[in-house]
């Protein structure tokens, strides 16, 4: 079990993708992360300040952002709502420009259109 | 009808009205786009260029403080978000080509305070993508890892500001606050994508 999560850890510091640290100019790149004894880049921790581990599970850590939100208000949503948001936000937050979705894909995902024949049925609930 | 005025020197060059008109050829006209602030007019005072436009309401943070910020329905983020992605598909057809490069919830502006019709609203930082003018642009919380990292950009750096907004709208808190650039870089880590980790989950 140590030793997964040993892996996972440095799995996810490489989360930054070494093709893009490698487009960046030295300086900048130095500003952020840093190079381990076994090669590896990783971001760089502020001094006195709690350890950033980069998140295992995106898609999970987001979906806690909605479950806190969701604790403190009354209203909760259908639990497929959240998912299909969630697959929406984290393809717009995708590191390598390249990848993320582009407008008129964003405009298709299931999320914007699931809203377009259900609106007036979800305003009664 | 006629309210705000912003005066600016320079970004007048860059308001998508007047790109229009310089972009596009007088026999290609393209269509008017409805989620993006209309400029009504402008003039010279006192040396400073003055900017009109259209009358909106209150922006996507009022709103937020409005709800104490615990934030806004589904239903109501799926609103915003499909006009805004329409301003910016708007944005990123080839014969318009600009970056906003300043999307964040006190830039898009309701159109009426009991409706969810928006607008998206100043420019006073946006580019052609093709002549890009700064390398510090985005407010910092909105701001895109290729920026932060000093990489190339493009109108993708607008699609990144748009996920944090919609984060934001429902949860009432920004989803990366961080206090400079190297604490935006670390909260962004946090969070951020893994692509080997969609293959475990």
């Amino acid at each position: 079990m140590q030793g997964l999560t040993h892996l996972m850890f440095h799995q996810i510091l490489g989360m930054i993708p070494n093709d893009i640290l490698m487009s960046m100019k030295e300086e900048e790149r130095n500003k952020y992360f840093e190079r381990g004894a076994n090669g590896e880049w990783s971001i760089k921790q502020k001094e006195g300040q709690p350890i950033v581990v980069p998140s295992m599970n995106p898609i999970e850590s987001l979906k806690e952002l909605f479950r806190k939100r969701n604790a403190s208000t009354e209203a909760s949503q259908p639990a497929g709502n959240y998912d299909i948001f969630v697959d929406l936000v984290y393809r717009m937050l995708a590191f390598r420009p390249s990848e993320r979705i582009k407008p008129h894909q964003a405009l298709q995902h299931q999320f914007i259109v699931a809203g377009e024949h259900s609106s007036s049925r979800t305003s009664t609930r | 009808m006629i309210e705000m005025i912003k005066t600016t020197l320079v970004s007048l060059i860059f308001s998508h009205d007047l790109l229009f008109k310089t972009r596009s050829t007088h026999s290609l006209i393209p269509s008017i786009p409805v989620k993006i602030v209309r400029l009504q007019s402008h003039f010279m005072y006192r040396n400073h260029q003055c900017l009109v436009f259209e009358m909106l309401s209150l922006n996507l943070y009022e709103l937020l403080k409005n709800t104490q910020f615990s934030g806004v329905s589904l239903n109501l983020i799926r609103k915003f978000a499909k006009q805004i992605l329409k301003a910016l598909q708007y944005l990123a057809r080839p014969d318009v080509d600009v970056i906003h490069c300043d999307l964040k919830p006190e830039n898009i502006l309701l159109r009426h305070p009991k409706r969810s019709g928006i607008k998206v609203i100043d420019f006073g930082s946006s580019c052609l993508s093709n002549r890009q003018m700064y390398q510090y642009i985005q407010s910092r919380f909105y701001r895109s890892p290729e920026v932060i990292l000093q990489l190339p950009y493009s109108v993708a750096i607008d699609m990144w500001s748009l996920g944090c907004i919609l984060v934001e709208m429902h949860t009432g808190e920004p989803l990366f606050s961080g206090s400079d650039q190297f604490d935006q870089m670390q909260k962004i880590v946090k969070v951020s994508k893994v692509r080997f980790m969609t293959q475990l989950s």
